[in-house]
């Protein structure tokens, strides 16, 4: 009996014990509620909806720094909403009409027309002929201001200045950096179908300022832009034999890259501007070499006996894509930029093209042929997650914009009239927008920002 | 014995560790997809656990229904057409309505009462519903809350809801009759109030949000919340960013970034940028007013990664 109780009491104990802490376990839990004063929520999902911006014409004192004004608000307001993110306001359904860009804007006034975000700014010629441009971006809801920037220009650049501000606008909303301020050389194609006259053109990123740059006697494709901005490369026909050339945008000087004894094709230059890749076919093999522009010392990539080509850089230097039918069909690899661990990475079905490598690192564009239609996409370089961004009767010749947002392609319709065009998607893929051209245009290269 | 004692104690550690480990897990809940269907829901029916309603609020609730009968006839007057969302508890509220143009207090004690125990007088109801919605009280704020009250303790107390309705059946009859009962309906409404007030200090747990509150809550945000493109890039771009709001859902002052030291990444500042417009356009903010203490002060993150999968 004794031993009986006294093993009982230990029990007990443990039992009270037990008890206890359970109610300390509960009143504990209960204090623990109040005592996280603010109640943490987190917000996953907001909308993708156009930013509503509302662009005021920027206000000059004379009738002609008006005039300028409102054209560089046209173009901004035409920049923001082409690029599907923002909503520029009709200048209707403004309230408020800021003249002083110094003065604080009557916020309340532009929160009932819906606007998120304000641009006002002013124009002015200096004594010595140059245009003064100023803009500040409010934000309407916070109330203060974002960013105010002023630029000196030459009346004629109005339209660079244009941009400028549309850039520094969308960066600072979005936090990309812009691309407004950038060109576009593409093939200009002019004349009945079956005979048309390509020539090379350069014009601004939104369609406007085009200017022809070869006189057409040669046939010209795939023309790329060079890191620096101020040259391209392209193929060209000069006695039914494909080349590729060099051409200096400011002194309109052109030379061909290396005379080989066989075609070279798909010229693009490494990010730093000191080499061009390429391929150079012998026969039904090609294979992809690279020139240092400077020494012009030739370097063979690959080596295989299928046709390795279109080879695209990596914002890095350090690796290559390509297009190669090593495997039966077309479909894009990826190299160490000195031919090393050679993979293929698109395993979809049909067959892939043309792989350029975005600007930002993270994607790469193809063109893609799979049940009798084109499509344009992207895939992570380590070869995960493909996505169409459009796909119809015809679109090939991706390029990038230089913040990796936007690719611009060209669209071939069908018909006797048919040509193709020039349109720029985004990577959500639901942004399409055409790029006007005087003519026909095909393969387009996106200009990096310019200096 | 050992046993015995053995068992009980494996039995007790083993409740407590229940209570550990099941206790916390259900504030985790991750946002749900697709809350927008729940805005309409009355809030609170689900996650509202007070211990115990006080007679007040249920005697408010049996007021309402019987408000309910005598009043249709006068709420034909009240012509404004409200959308019928909300569900049979409001109907309640319609009811009072019909004196609405006096004392606008009246109703909301019957927003109380709504209850749904009183299925016999649903046709009524029913009819009745769509008249009492358009004469939505003015004062919305007071009656939320107290919708809240009465939610927890439908469950418990129908009983005595019961009883306690056919106690004041008589008296409301006679104030709807008059039209003009201003006085008792206020006094009613204060003490439920008071009611409330007390409630809350008593059980912590009063003044937590519940998950469809939340939702709703997250679901104004939905709209307001333009997630920039750039917010793409980065995969950890959490804005933190604490906000105090008034009792009406306005913002009580300006919101506060937690999370500043990245303000110089673009990215991060864009992200900032329009998380700050939607808090100060989203106001006033639709809240439960009985839950003020539980959502005065809030901390916000705005997580854009489920946005931007493509």
């Amino acid at each position: 009996m004794n031993q009986a109780i006294q093993n009982r009491k230990p029990g007990r104990r443990l039992a009270r014990f037990a008890g206890l802490l359970a109610v300390a376990v509960v009143m504990l839990a209960g204090l623990a509620v109040p005592a996280k004063a603010a109640l943490k929520i987190e917000i996953t999902h907001g909308n993708m909806n156009p930013l509503p911006i509302a662009i005021t014409d920027f206000s000059g004192q004379q009738a002609k720094d008006a005039a300028a004004g409102a054209d560089i608000a046209g173009v901004i307001s035409n920049d923001l909403d082409r690029s599907g993110l923002f909503k520029p306001l009709a200048k209707a359904s403004f309230i408020d009409k800021p003249t002083d860009i110094n003065v604080q804007p009557r916020f309340a006034d532009w929160r009932i027309i819906n606007a998120q975000a304000l641009v006002t700014g002013q124009v002015q010629v200096q004594p010595d002929g140059r245009l003064k441009v100023e803009f500040r971006l409010w934000d309407v809801y916070g109330e203060q201001q974002l960013v105010g920037l002023q630029f000196f220009t030459t009346p004629q650049n109005w339209r660079r200045v244009a941009h400028l501000v549309a850039d520094a606008i969308y960066q600072r909303l979005t936090g990309e950096s812009g691309y407004f301020d950038t060109r576009i050389v593409y093939v200009s194609e002019a004349g009945p179908k079956g005979k048309r006259v390509k020539r090379l053109a350069i014009m601004d990123q939104d369609g406007y300022n085009p200017r022809l740059l070869t006189d057409g006697r040669d046939l010209v494709l795939t023309p790329r832009f060079s890191p620096n901005s101020q040259e391209i490369t392209y193929l060209s026909y000069h006695n039914n034999r494909p080349r590729v050339y060099l051409l200096d945008l400011e002194t309109g000087q052109q030379e061909v890259v290396g005379d080989f004894p066989g075609m070279t094709f798909a010229p693009r230059f490494s990010p730093d501007g000191q080499r061009v890749v390429m391929s150079l076919q012998k026969g039904g093999n090609a294979d992809i070499y690279t020139m240092d522009l400077r020494t012009r010392r030739v370097t063979r990539i690959t080596n295989t006996a299928a046709i390795d080509t279109a080879p695209s850089y990596s914002p890095d230097g350090k690796f290559i894509t390509f297009e190669s039918d090593r495997g039966g069909t077309q479909q894009v690899y990826v190299m160490n930029a000195d031919g090393s661990n050679q993979h293929r990475i698109s395993f979809g079905k049909g067959s892939y093209a043309t792989p350029v490598w975005s600007p930002r690192g993270d994607l790469i564009a193809f063109t893609k042929l799979t049940g009798g239609q084109f499509q344009i996409g992207v895939i992570s370089p380590d070869g995960s997650g493909e996505r169409i961004l459009t796909s119809g009767y015809h679109n090939e010749g991706p390029t990038w914009a230089p913040n990796g947002r936007v690719l611009m392609l060209f669209r071939e319709t069908p018909g006797a009239s048919g040509g193709p065009n020039l349109w720029s998607v985004d990577l959500t893929g639901y942004n399409e927008r055409k790029v006007t051209t005087p003519t026909f245009a095909s393969d387009p290269a996106w200009s990096p920002l310019l200096e | 014995m050992r046993n015995g004692l053995y068992f009980s104690v494996a039995l007790h550690v083993t409740v407590i560790l229940l209570a550990l480990v099941t206790l916390p897990a259900p504030k985790v809940l991750p946002s749900i997809p697709s809350a927008v269907a729940v805005e309409l829901v009355d809030i609170g029916d689900v996650t509202n656990f007070k211990k115990s309603d006080k007679p007040t609020d249920k005697v408010k609730a049996p007021q309402k229904r019987i408000v309910k009968e005598t009043p249709l006839p006068v709420a034909p007057q009240q012509d404004q057409p409200k959308p019928v969302e909300q569900k049979p508890e409001e109907k309640p509220e319609p009811t009072p309505a019909p004196p609405e143009p006096k004392p606008e207090p009246k109703p909301k004690p019957v927003e109380k009462a709504e209850e749904k125990p009183e299925p016999t007088p649903d046709k009524v109801e029913d009819a009745e519903a769509e008249k009492v919605k358009k004469v939505e009280p003015k004062k919305e704020d007071e009656p939320k809350p107290k919708k809240a009250e009465a939610k927890p303790a439908k469950p418990k107390p129908t009983k005595d809801k019961a009883k306690k309705k056919d106690d004041f059946d008589p008296t409301q009859i006679a104030a709807l009759l008059n039209k003009v009962p201003d006085k008792k309906e206020k006094t009613q409404s204060e003490e439920s109030t008071q009611a409330v007030s007390n409630d809350q200090s008593e059980s912590s747990f009063a003044s937590k949000l519940s998950m469809t509150e939340i939702d709703a809550f997250r679901a104004q945000m939905v709209k307001c919340w333009t997630v920039p493109a750039g917010a793409a890039n980065a995969a950890d771009l959490i804005v933190q960013i604490e906000v105090s709001l008034n009792k009406d859902g306005t913002l009580a002052s300006p919101p506060q970034l937690v999370n500043s030291a990245r303000l110089s990444d673009p990215y991060f500042r864009a992200a900032a940028d329009s998380a700050m417009r939607a808090i100060r356009m989203c106001q006033p903010y639709k809240m439960p007013a009985d839950k003020y203490d539980g959502w005065k002060d809030l901390e916000l993150d705005f997580n854009p990664r489920d946005m931007l999968g493509g």
